[in-house]
């Protein structure tokens, strides 16, 4: 699962990167760490996704999105 | 302040010659334009940096009375691992300031608190270049319950910390003050500091490798979490009233009414508002000043030629850029409540998708469809667009968009020569104009932008926040005074240079300024002559035309006036109505076309579309764009013009 295909709303966890080497530095030098919880809010116009990275806010184009791997983190069991 | 219980000794000069130099780095939309503003003030200005698209403002900033240091307001950026020629000017200005970097010289990084991760990675990736850092936290009010102390900030990254707010002009006096304490050597290391990890030796080098970047950055994050576990409380994250209001005004049947909206409103703004104060100025100049002036120069017995000369040429120009002025006012506004509210952020999300099919950035919507009221205040526009490729490639297809002063020359042919059908003619025109600007993209994205990659979208969304009004007024006095100081000298000179066309005779029957003088006998009636039979192949050969088109060079308000005048006529009240204007075009466009005088009236709009807009556009575009560019694109629409005028002319000539 990825952060293009999470269900909206779902609290999920980064678990790794794909893509080539620029693109997972520029996701990381924007502070999206393996290990980091996020949420997708939104996914609106032509499935452009806006997740919140703890107080931060960052719109993904779906090609960049799909590059961010993920896991749904159920209540109290951690991931899933 | 936050220099470990140091309270700095004033500082009273620097040993002469010494202007600290002081770059200001920090990513996008952390405030750092906005603590420029204020640090320089008025003491600015915008340089271009050689080979490159990209442009800083430099500026003056008055430390304390005795020092004034040169600051520099560098592209924003997330990383000193350039992925974009901005990201590169700024890498490369850190870097070559750490190479020189005298005993004055600094960097400030702007840390955003409510992004303090990757702030931190940047602030660290410039500590590794060992040229000494000051950091200035902002947006720290933002932040709620995370909220960051600056001086733990300071002792565990072991640098001076000030806490700055440029949107509510506060924290200036502690960032003096550890400025000024840093300069004077009086910042303390604090025996808590955990510093970043140094870059191995070969790094840096020509053989670095992304992989070898991306090792490195999750070094440097390793060193962030630390920071970040001593400084800032990781709470979950909790849904803001931003998020609230995107979920509404992200949604596309809210979404994107109100983005029509907001462009409505801005359309408006700069036609209908602006449109009577520049009336009001065009009067005041052409009107009570003149006449004032002219009684002035009569009691002086001064020459019709200086009388002309400062009349014709001086205040044409200086009424030009003031009558712009109200309009950039309103422009300049505009733009600076949509950026600094965080809406233009997402703009740029709602119209990715769209802006993607030609290869341009979201926020390009604004600009080309504010190009549709007005040029200039689109020109202005394109400063929105953070990536310096994207902007250009913006900024060259604004001029095709069919401002309203193009309108009336529609108007009046296609009543000439389409009486019935003069509306389907008009809106033609406006679809023409997309298609052009869709056509010259493709070209532009195929040849001298090929190496200009579109990143997919990955942008930061800033939190919704009310505009600040005394950053406002400073950021749009700033502006003005650009725009009256670089783009009024460009006006200024042009509007001279077509006085001079029409102020010298071509023979000893009249004298310079003579204002009795036909348009014929003058330099501008033999240009226009002149360059007639250029347009042979287009159908429209005629010095009337030549005349029209050079005066619409000018401004295309003045196309039809022109016209009028060569023709030895008044100017007629609605240029949709018949006149004698109507059948002396229509009698020359049938003659100089061969009797196809609706393929050339045709081609003739279609030149007006595509060629120079007006000489603002080029004063505007020389101003944010340089001296080559604005020339490469006057000549590129020049040609674009002809070369379709000819094919549209030749074309209507084989189906007729």
């Amino acid at each position: 699962m990825n952060l293009a295909n999470c269900p909206i709303g779902a609290r999920v966890v980064v678990v790794g990167m794909s893509g080539g080497a620029v693109q997972r530095l520029r996701l990381t030098e924007l502070g999206i760490q393996t290990g980091d919880h996020a949420q997708v809010l939104l996914s609106r116009f032509g499935h452009r996704r806006i997740v919140t990275f703890g107080s931060q806010r960052i719109a993904f184009a779906p090609e960049i999105a799909s590059a961010v791997n993920v896991s749904v983190v159920t209540e109290g069991q951690g991931t899933a | 302040m936050s220099c470990h219980d140091v309270a700095p000794e004033p500082l009273a000069a620097l040993p002469e010659d010494s202007e600290p130099r002081i770059l200001l780095v920090g990513r996008p939309n952390v405030g750092k334009s906005t603590l420029f503003n204020l640090l320089s003030g008025a003491r600015q200005k915008t340089m271009n940096v050689p080979r490159t698209t990209v442009s800083v403002e430099v500026g003056s900033w008055r430390i304390t009375p005795t020092i004034r240091a040169r600051v520099t307001d560098l592209p924003g950026t997330y990383s000193l691992i350039p992925q974009s020629p901005d990201e590169e000017v700024t890498a490369r200005a850190v870097n070559e300031l750490a190479r020189s970097a005298g005993s004055y010289d600094r960097v400030i990084v702007v840390l955003d608190a409510t992004a303090l991760a990757s702030s931190l990675y940047l602030c660290a990736q410039v500590l590794q270049t060992s040229v000494p850092v000051i950091a200035a936290l902002t947006m720290n009010d933002r932040t709620g319950e995370q909220r960051v102390d600056p001086e733990q900030l300071s002792r565990v990254i072991g640098i001076p910390v000030a806490e700055v707010n440029p949107r509510h002009g506060r924290g200036v006096t502690q960032l003096v003050q550890t400025v000024t304490a840093s300069l004077a050597g009086q910042h303390e290391p604090s025996t808590q500091a955990i510093e970043p990890p140094a870059l191995p030796e070969h790094y840096g080098g020509l053989t670095t490798t992304p992989e070898e970047d991306l090792e490195r950055a999750e070094e440097l994050f390793e060193w962030v979490q630390q920071i970040l576990t001593l400084v800032q409380d990781q709470g979950e994250s909790q849904q803001t009233l931003s998020d609230r209001i995107d979920t509404i005004l992200l949604k596309p049947f809210v979404g994107i009414p109100v983005f029509l909206a907001v462009l409505w409103a801005t359309f408006q703004l700069t036609t209908t508002v602006a449109g009577p104060i520049q009336d009001w100025f065009d009067w005041l100049v052409s009107g009570p000043l003149s006449d004032w002036t002219q009684t002035g120069l009569g009691v002086l017995s001064a020459p019709d030629w200086l009388d002309s000369l400062i009349i014709d040429g001086l205040y044409a120009g200086v009424g030009t850029v003031l009558s712009f002025l109200p309009l950039m006012i309103i422009i300049f506004t505009m733009i600076f409540v949509l950026e600094d509210s965080g809406y233009l952020a997402r703009v740029a999300v709602m119209a990715d998708r769209a802006m993607q099919a030609v290869g341009l950035d979201g926020r390009a919507i604004l600009p080309l469809v504010i190009g549709f009221g007005c040029n200039i205040p689109a020109l202005s526009a394109t400063k929105t667009i953070p990536d310096s490729r994207q902007r250009l490639l913006t900024g060259l297809l604004v001029p095709y968009s069919s401002c309203t002063a193009r309108l009336v020359i529609y108007l009046l042919l296609a009543t000439v020569f389409f009486p019935d059908h003069a509306g389907t003619v008009v809106f033609g025109m406006y679809l023409f104009s997309v298609l052009v600007i869709l056509g010259v993209a493709f070209m532009l994205r195929r040849t001298v932008f090929r190496r200009a990659t579109r990143e997919p979208l990955l942008i930061v969304l800033p939190g919704y926040q009310f505009p600040r009004f005394g950053a406002l007024l400073r950021d749009v006095m700033l502006r003005c005074s650009g725009f009256v100081t670089r783009a009024g000298v460009v006006i200024l000179g042009l509007s001279i240079a077509v006085w001079v066309l029409m102020a010298v005779p071509v023979n000893s029957q009249y004298s310079l300024g003579d204002p009795d003088m036909p348009v014929q006998s003058t330099l501008f009636g033999s240009a226009s002559s002149a360059i007639a039979p250029v347009f042979a192949p287009a159908g429209f050969d005629d010095w009337h035309i030549g005349a029209a088109l050079i005066t619409g060079f000018v401004a295309k308000e003045s196309v039809v006036g022109t016209l009028a005048t060569t023709y030895g006529l008044d100017e007629p009240e609605d240029p949709s109505q018949p006149s004698d204007l109507t059948s002396r075009l229509r009698d020359t466009f049938n003659e100089t076309s061969g009797g196809h005088g609706a393929a050339a009236a045709i081609g003739f709009m279609a030149f007006c579309l595509v060629y120079t807009p007006c000489l603002v556009t080029v004063g505007e575009q020389r101003r944010l764009f340089g001296a080559t560019v604005t020339a490469a694109s006057m000549v590129g629409s020049i040609l674009l013009a002809w070369v379709l005028a000819v094919v549209i002319f030749q074309a209507g000539v084989l189906l007729t």
